[in-house]
């Protein structure tokens, strides 16, 4: 069986793995988490058949398979848990502010939109209706991308099914208006979902963030809670290196980049508050 | 039991822990609920179950584990397997042994690695053969389980399997090496740890050479301390620390004398693992000389470990600094083995040391150290009697009173004096 979580064997393993996947991933797990980090990789060591979590380190450290396995990482650190409508106070000044001004100006082209950490898609598909409402989506003017470092839920974003306590803050009359039910929850409508590209895309790497790190806005929210400052600002630095001038950054509401950056500058528009490139 | 039951069969989310529960409380009731789980779908429920039942050791498990080992679903063989190789079971032997052909490599792979178990004369050669003819997985399961079977055969089939084509086989068979410490196969480790394109292999291949010493041993390790890679430069230093001999000791020092902060702190925790006189010495100059806070509280942690008289004093010695006084005393505190070493520094010149040793036996909170504290009492330095006499008020001791009751009357400071007195009279109130 694989070591018991006490023991020094797997104290080593683990202290390794979570500087790993500090480095891969962003992710933080303080000496008080090592625990829970012990309870979502236990399995995956397991089902690869290592008896320790030292060899797993060493599987996702220096195997030629060792990014298929970070898939799997990524699948059992993300974290779930969203609805429809969050925080949409952003959203609004999204729509009813910023997205005016921007395809107003006579030289923008394509305005792109980037959910940068959207779980199964309840962002986006929030930012598509609350476009749809304003009668923006059908413009052709406007790009949604949706992204996420687990491949798990962007299966499902791609779904677009959900349960009922993802539509808990949907305004009334919303999920009748765009939503199917079936057995198993509400389906999104496919002319809602096929406004939005979905894609995997690690938010520590160059690589993945360099596509879409260019857009006017980017919706960064509810991930950087569990980053270290570090990898906040490898993540702030990578956005502000390729967004355009003016660019907005939404981030939620208990995340800052006070200590972080000076080339965002927090301001409050249209009641929300928002970071701006300018 | 019936609840951590119920919770079982209706909880999936919580059927690992409770699994885990059940297997610390090891109560026969759960025994058939535990075996519903044998073949759930994840990895590590299963294996919760596994562990749970082999704690119980039910005597009906025996009969049981034959019928088992035989199911249509490989994952329940596989825990079969697990189970009946725990026990040793030698009427499900034949059984395990038809597992170790399963036409599922996880249950193949399982037999394999539980053969050892089995108290029985066919179990080296199926090694051999899986060694040689199977998938990589469970060729690394074999190279595993010849860790168990000490001997010349099994050395021999495990150095040939570290020129394996898979890095797996040939990390298990070099970690093989090593547990069973085969001192004719270290050449081979070190053309490993050398050459071997898979740096995993060549981690647990330095480990294996350091498990196993020898005078090949030291003369490979050293260089690798400034390895590129810190988890071979780490796996290395540890490596020499095992090794404890004389060669061992240079390479660490002079790592210590490096600007890479990483390999330093290799470099203490290797010293601390390997002991002695001279590596605790290096620790204490870390200790003492390095300008970076967490490398000197790592180096007194490691001089703690060490745990001989040696370490003892040279924590007693930095004490006498005012910037490594609060991490010494607070790792004296858990020597409660060395309240004499202790003791005797409250003869120390140096009076931030006495004060120290003063806090330190205070904190204790021994009847031992309380007695040795008494000395304190007649110190020379006026604050370090002082120091004593509120030692002794915060322990709430009675020990003392005979000896506050002359430091009361006869003490050449007045505040001392005062002290004493005072404590004596809420001493009598309560």
């Amino acid at each position: 069986m694989i070591y018991g979580r006490d023991s020094s064997v797997a104290s080593k393993g683990l202290a390794l793995l979570r500087d790993l996947i500090h480095e891969q991933t962003g992710i933080l797990f303080d000496d008080e988490s090592l625990d829970s980090l012990f309870d979502k990789v236990e399995s995956l060591a397991a089902d690869r058949g290592f008896d320790s979590i030292l060899d797993y380190y060493y599987l996702l450290r220096y195997d030629v398979s060792a990014a298929e396995e970070w898939r799997r990482v990524f699948d059992v650190l993300s974290v779930r848990e969203t609805y429809f409508w969050r925080e949409s106070g952003q959203i609004r000044t999204l729509v009813d502010n910023l997205l005016p001004q921007a395809l107003s100006r006579g030289n923008e082209g394509r305005v792109r939109i980037w959910s940068a950490a959207c779980a199964t898609g309840e962002e986006p598909l929030t930012i598509a209706m609350a476009l749809n409402e304003a009668g923006l989506l059908e413009s052709g003017r406007i790009e949604i991308y949706a992204t996420d470092g687990s491949p798990q839920s962007i299966t499902g974003a791609r779904a677009g099914l959900y349960r009922e306590r993802a539509f808990r803050a949907m305004p009334p009359g919303m999920r009748d208006k765009y939503f199917t039910q079936e057995p198993g929850g509400w389906r999104a409508l496919p002319s809602l979902r096929r406004h939005v590209q979905w894609g995997v895309a690690n938010l520590m790497s160059c690589t993945d963030v360099a596509p879409f790190a260019g857009s006017r806005f980017i919706f960064c929210r509810n991930v950087f809670i569990y980053f270290s400052t570090r990898s906040v600002r490898k993540v702030v630095d990578l956005l502000s290196e390729r967004m355009p001038r003016p660019g907005y950054l939404f981030l939620g509401a208990a995340e800052s980049l006070v200590k972080v950056t000076s080339t965002f500058q927090l301001q409050e528009i249209g009641g929300a508050f928002v970071y701006v490139k300018d | 039991v019936p609840a951590l039951i119920e919770a079982l069969e209706n909880e999936d989310s919580l059927a690992a822990p409770v699994a885990h529960a059940l297997a610390k409380i090891g109560d026969r009731r759960a025994f058939e609920a535990l075996l519903k789980f044998i073949g759930h779908p994840a990895a590590n429920v299963r294996r919760a179950a596994v562990a749970a039942i082999n704690s119980l050791g039910h005597p009906e498990m025996a009969q049981r584990a034959s019928t088992l080992l035989a199911d249509p679903d490989p994952l329940i063989r596989e825990s079969a397997v697990r189970i009946a190789g725990y026990f040793g079971y030698s009427a499900a032997a034949d059984a395990v042994f038809q597992c170790c052909d399963d036409s599922v490599e996880a249950v193949r792979r399982t037999a394999i690695e539980h053969l050892p178990y089995l108290e029985d004369a066919r179990v080296l050669p199926r090694l051999k053969r899986a060694l040689e003819e199977d998938t990589p997985a469970t060729r690394a399961a074999a190279a595993h389980a010849l860790s168990y079977m000490d001997g010349e055969e099994s050395t021999g089939l495990l150095i040939h399997a570290l020129q394996d084509d898979d890095s797996w086989v040939r990390f298990h068979a070099a970690r093989s090496l090593g547990r069973l410490k085969s001192e004719e196969s270290v050449e081979a480790l070190a053309e490993v740890v050398n050459t071997d394109p898979a740096d995993h292999t060549r981690i647990t291949a330095a480990t294996a050479i350091g498990e196993i010493g020898g005078p090949l041993a030291a003369k490979t390790l050293q260089p690798l301390v400034l390895h590129e890679n810190y988890d071979l430069a780490h796996s290395a230093s540890m490596a020499l620390a095992l090794l404890g001999c004389s060669e061992a000791l240079p390479p660490l020092v002079n790592l210590l004398r490096t600007g890479d902060a990483k390999r330093k702190l290799y470099a203490v925790r290797a010293l601390g693992a390997m002991g002695g006189k001279r590596a605790v010495e290096a620790l204490e100059w870390v200790a003492a000389t390095d300008e970076n806070p967490h490398l000197s509280q790592e180096a007194i942690e490691q001089i703690a470990q060490v745990g001989t008289s040696i370490s003892t004093s040279a924590l007693i010695r930095l004490t006498a600094d005012r910037r490594l006084r609060d991490a010494s005393i607070n790792t004296l505190t858990r020597k409660v083995g060395s309240i004499e070493t202790i003791g005797k520094a409250l003869r120390e010149s140096n009076i931030h040391v006495r004060k120290a040793m003063v806090d330190v036996l205070a904190r204790m909170k021994h009847p031992e150290a309380s007695t040795v504290l008494l000395t304190a009492l007649d110190d020379e330095d006026a604050s370090i009697r002082l120091s004593a006499v509120s030692a002794f008020g915060r322990l709430g001791s009675h020990r003392a009173d005979r000896k506050l009751v002359e430091v009361a009357h006869r003490d050449t400071d007045p505040v001392v004096k005062e002290a004493a007195r005072t404590l004596l009279l809420r001493s009598r109130a309560s």
